[in-house]
């Protein structure tokens, strides 16, 4: 055992080849894979920098540049934000256009063309009957969506109780009777949902909707997640994922039971999976390096208070450098 | 998709991407049919043209990038106009669904596919669950664990309110797999939108029951145990099932447990779920005699069953009266 704990704790987390692994990313246009991720991309610019701002060099990405990449991806048509000029506007991508502004102080970059007010109608378009979100005009369901919808007017400042308090409503009916959440009513419990969930129900200052034996079943069916080895895993009986770093360890910070997860196993195991010559995070130790896993790496290795990372706060999954801004729900009249 | 030719749209003036990045100096040099497929595409979406020539254009854009969202969005309202157009919605619109089993057949991963699914069913004049189980048992066969496709078949037994198969569907699974997680859950949606009798939620424990008895050490048969008590009896659990449960740990709860008994002195049992599960049960029925059950059953997940937990044991330890 002590063997073993030393072992773990010689691993070298490899800060200034995770900076030039994102920085490496958007030089690589000339790669088929790149294009064809064209769907995911202002999602990916989001992961690099939340990456950079954890690894304290934000700088490494040209600010206005990116902030005129994300306003080329605004939709006109639809009011929401494309992942990539050209492609419908979406809630995914709505979401990371509003974070990456948010995260460079930028959000009034978004009063040019009323952008700003066709995003927020956008948004509040996508309500369902039910309090549900789609993630467009195609109906897609999936409480992401509602995290997207909600987690994106709040940092806007333009949360109201017509669209919460459905929203809330549908969240709970998420709560399965293992202790986890699903995509929607009834479905399987998946630890991303389980973050989509609780981040709404913190952001909107609606934790309280939980009894304390729901916050105890949550809390147990997350831990639950950690295998001997060390990393956690989405659901039962599958194999762990760096990613589940942060959906399972920033629910488990909302509810504040974050001290049920063995700290130093999961450590090393996301310091396993680092490329040691490149740089960047995989899901498991000797995969291939993405950026979801190496921002989700990062951001969990930061809940955990390891490696001198700036703090991230677990509901906005950003800095709490700039999360400590928002206007927090209810809003004072 | 055959008839496909490049040939039928030099009429379009091709639309390029723009990134609007300034120092966009590097040539873009995805594939040649690529970027002419896509280029084309943007520009007939851009126009809304809805043409059968469009809709072959967007099964090429499919084939060549099955995630871009946005062309399956195209799509969709081609085969909306195209349908009526036709005169012949329901013969257009399977067609449409022969189109997207190929499609689904060759991208198991790809989750667009799914909520197109959803989509054209329910602008379908007569949907039918026949015509979608054969897919869904293909797909879940070959990744039985696919979290969209088994979403996708709750979403198809409630639009249909067919619960009849499902039972027996997840058995099917579960006995190929005992932890397949994905199944046990599905028997739970299908328990919850059934109103099972008192009689059938027994059944269901006994089934759940000789599933343990085959493999011991499974979370997902021991939490559908407890999600039956809890969702079904309020969970007032039984003798039987205690007894049940106690068989898996070597009846360590008759041996003095404390904080600092030696590891060694504890025996190997055959599930730390079902030890678990006691705790809970002695957790949740107050009685001195239960509380200390709970008690010494925490101590021992904590030091040897499920050292890794042991701050959750610890903390249900502190719990107790
Ligand atoms: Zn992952």
């Amino acid at each position: 055992m002590s063997i073993e704990m030393s072992e773990s704790e010689n691993i070298v987390f490899l800060r200034d080849k995770h900076i030039k692994y994102i920085d490496s990313l958007d030089k690589k246009q000339e790669d088929y894979e790149y294009w064809l991720s064209e769907h995911l991309r202002l999602n990916g610019v989001y992961w690099g920098l939340t990456a950079l701002c954890l690894l304290n060099a934000k700088d490494t990405f040209k600010k206005e540049d990116v902030i005129e990449f994300v306003i080329s991806c605004w939709d006109e048509r639809s009011g929401g934000f494309a992942p990539f000029p050209g492609h419908d506007g979406h809630m995914l991508s709505t979401l990371s256009a509003i974070q990456i502004l948010a995260t460079y102080d930028a959000l009034d970059s978004m009063n040019a063309r009323d952008i700003r007010e066709k995003c927020v109608a956008f948004i509040k378009g996508n309500q369902m009957k039910d309090g549900s979100f789609q993630g467009d005009r195609f109906g897609e369901v999936d409480t992401r969506f509602v995290y997207n919808a909600i987690s994106s007017l709040s940092i806007l400042g333009e949360l109201t109780p017509e669209i919460v308090d459905p929203a809330v409503e549908y969240i709970l009916r998420c709560y399965n009777f293992d202790g986890g959440f699903g995509l929607c009513p009834g479905a399987e419990s998946h630890a991303a949902q389980a973050f989509t969930c609780l981040g709404t129900l913190a952001i909107v200052n609606k934790l309280g909707k939980l009894s304390d034996s729901q916050m105890e079943e949550l809390g147990w069916w997350l831990c639950e997640r950690q295998l001997p080895e060390g990393g956690l895993n989405g659901r039962p009986s599958k194999l762990p994922d760096v990613c589940y770093s942060w959906w399972v360890l920033s629910s488990l910070s909302i509810i504040d039971k974050l001290s049920w997860i063995d700290y130093n196993k999961l450590r090393a195991f996301i310091l396993q999976s680092q490329d040691e010559k490149k740089g960047g995070i995989s899901d498991r130790p000797e995969n291939e390096v993405d950026v979801y896993h190496t921002v989700f790496g990062i951001a969990g290795l930061s809940l955990m208070g390891f490696e001198n990372l700036d703090p991230i706060d677990p509901a906005y999954c950003m800095p709490v450098s700039v999360t400590s801004k928002f206007k927090k729900y209810p809003y004072d009249k | 998709m055959s008839g496909f030719d490049m040939n039928n749209y030099v009429d379009v003036e091709p639309l390029e991407i723009e990134t609007g990045l300034p120092d966009e100096v590097c040539p873009i040099m995805y594939t040649d049919e690529y970027k002419q497929v896509m280029s084309v595409a943007r520009r007939l979406m851009q126009e809304g043209e809805y043409s059968e020539r469009a809709l072959q254009l967007t099964s090429k854009a499919i084939a060549l990038a099955p995630a871009f969202y946005t062309v399956w969005n195209y799509r969709y309202s081609i085969v909306e106009h195209l349908a009526k157009e036709s005169g012949d919605v329901e013969g257009y619109m399977n067609k449409e669904m022969d189109w997207l089993d190929e499609v689904t057949l060759g991208n198991p991963k790809n989750y667009q596919i799914w909520s197109y699914r959803q989509a054209l069913l329910k602008i379908h004049p007569a949907p039918s669950v026949k015509r979608e189980l054969p897919i869904l048992q293909i797909m879940i066969d070959d990744d039985t664990k696919n979290y969209h496709v088994w979403s996708y078949r709750k979403w198809c037994i409630l639009f249909f309110q067919d619960f009849t198969n499902e039972l027996t569907y997840a058995d099917s699974l579960i006995q190929r797999d005992v932890y397949n997680n994905s199944a046990w859950t599905h028997r739970m949606f299908v328990m919850k939108h059934t109103n099972p009798s008192k009689h059938e939620v027994r059944e269901e424990i006994e089934y759940t029951k000789k599933k343990i008895e085959i493999v011991p050490q499974n979370v997902s048969s021991w939490e559908y145990l407890r999600g039956l008590y809890e969702v079904f009896l309020d969970c007032e659990y039984d003798e039987e099932t205690i007894k049940f449960a106690e068989k898996f740990t070597d009846d360590i709860l008759k041996l003095d447990i404390t904080v600092d008994k030696e590891v060694s002195a504890l025996p190997n049992i055959e599930s730390s779920y079902a030890l678990e599960f006691l705790a809970d049960v002695f957790a949740k029925i107050p009685s001195p005699e239960n509380t200390n059950n709970a008690k010494k059953a925490y101590t021992a997940l904590s030091l040897k069953y499920d050292p890794i937990r042991s701050a959750l044991w610890n903390h249900k330890m502190g719990q107790l009266a």
